[in-house]
């Protein structure tokens, strides 16, 4: 039988390993989500997006990452409400989600290497999260954000959405 | 003596792996990747325990649930469900279905062993 702490090392590395490939896919359903589809696709990528948020969220407090799994949370509720049309989808909004992505990225490569985290980027992230919940506004004065026609590409960079892995 | 068999059912290959490293050096594990995986291959290998998540594509594990309990081969095999925090009324929902117990995530192992024993040995 394996010792628990080769038992815990093997579950670190398979979670850093297997988020890496979520966060890509996240990343990617994200960037769908942004060109503003048809309503069947726009849920199918709402429901991905969010098991994908709710996996890394599970896996990250079975080993112990909290501040990831309390990220993934957040991000998970503010999809959410998207999702229910109580915030407007905006390039603000998306720009958080990638920001975050990368944000997760970080911390997972950081706490497996030892290194100290970067406290003012999580500072500012979660100062958003909290801003953009209180931006929460009735459905009905969104209705009309939701026939939009498809908007162009932001054209911002985010370390994920330029297809580039961590290492 | 041959081990007892777990099937694990999760869309999540992380959770998979860490079900396993848990399980593993016990037990024998299958695995699933939905609720219409997880009741195929239910019917098909017998297996002794299900672990199921609640949460997944094509079949959830709610509806998987319901399909095992209606089916002779299934109905009496012990059924964890995996769920977090947030999904209290979905809880209240598997217990009236009939499921055996449930555990939250994130998986505690000293918790998870001691209910898969609960219902094995």
């Amino acid at each position: 039988m394996q010792r628990k702490g080769e038992n815990q090392k093997e579950m670190l590395e398979t979670f850093k390993m297997l988020a890496e490939d979520q966060l890509l896919r996240l990343n990617a359903y994200l960037m769908d989500l942004e060109k503003r589809p048809m309503t069947e696709r726009r849920e199918d990528l709402y429901r991905s997006i969010l098991r994908e948020y709710h996996n890394i969220k599970g896996s990250a407090g079975t080993v112990g990452q909290n501040d990831v799994m309390e990220l993934a949370h957040a991000m998970e509720d503010i999809l959410e409400l998207m999702r229910q049309k109580k915030l407007e989808e905006n390039e603000e909004l998306f720009n958080l989600h990638y920001e975050s992505l990368d944000a997760i990225s970080l911390m997972i490569r950081s706490r497996l290497n030892g290194e100290a985290l970067p406290g003012d980027v999580f500072e500012n992230l979660h100062r958003r999260i909290e801003g953009a919940k209180h931006e929460v506004t009735p459905e009905s004065s969104l209705l009309d954000s939701s026939v939009r026609q498809p908007k162009e590409e932001t054209g911002k960079r985010h370390f994920l959405r330029k297809g580039n892995r961590h290492g | 003596m041959d081990k007892k068999r777990i099937l694990l059912v999760d869309d999540s290959d992380t959770i998979l792996v860490f079900e396993k490293l848990m399980l593993g050096s016990l037990y024998e594990t299958l695995t699933a990747k939905n609720g219409r995986l997880a009741l195929e291959t239910a019917l098909k290998e017998k297996p002794d325990l299900i672990l199921m998540d609640i949460m997944m594509p094509e079949m959830d594990g709610i509806e998987s649930l319901r399909a095992m309990r209606a089916q002779e081969t299934t109905k009496k095999i012990p059924i964890i469900m995996v769920t977090t925090k947030s999904e209290k009324a979905r809880v209240e929902t598997c217990y009236k279905l009939g499921c055996s117990d449930f555990i939250n995530k994130p998986i505690d192992k000293i918790e998870l062993l001691t209910k898969v024993k609960k219902f094995l040995n």
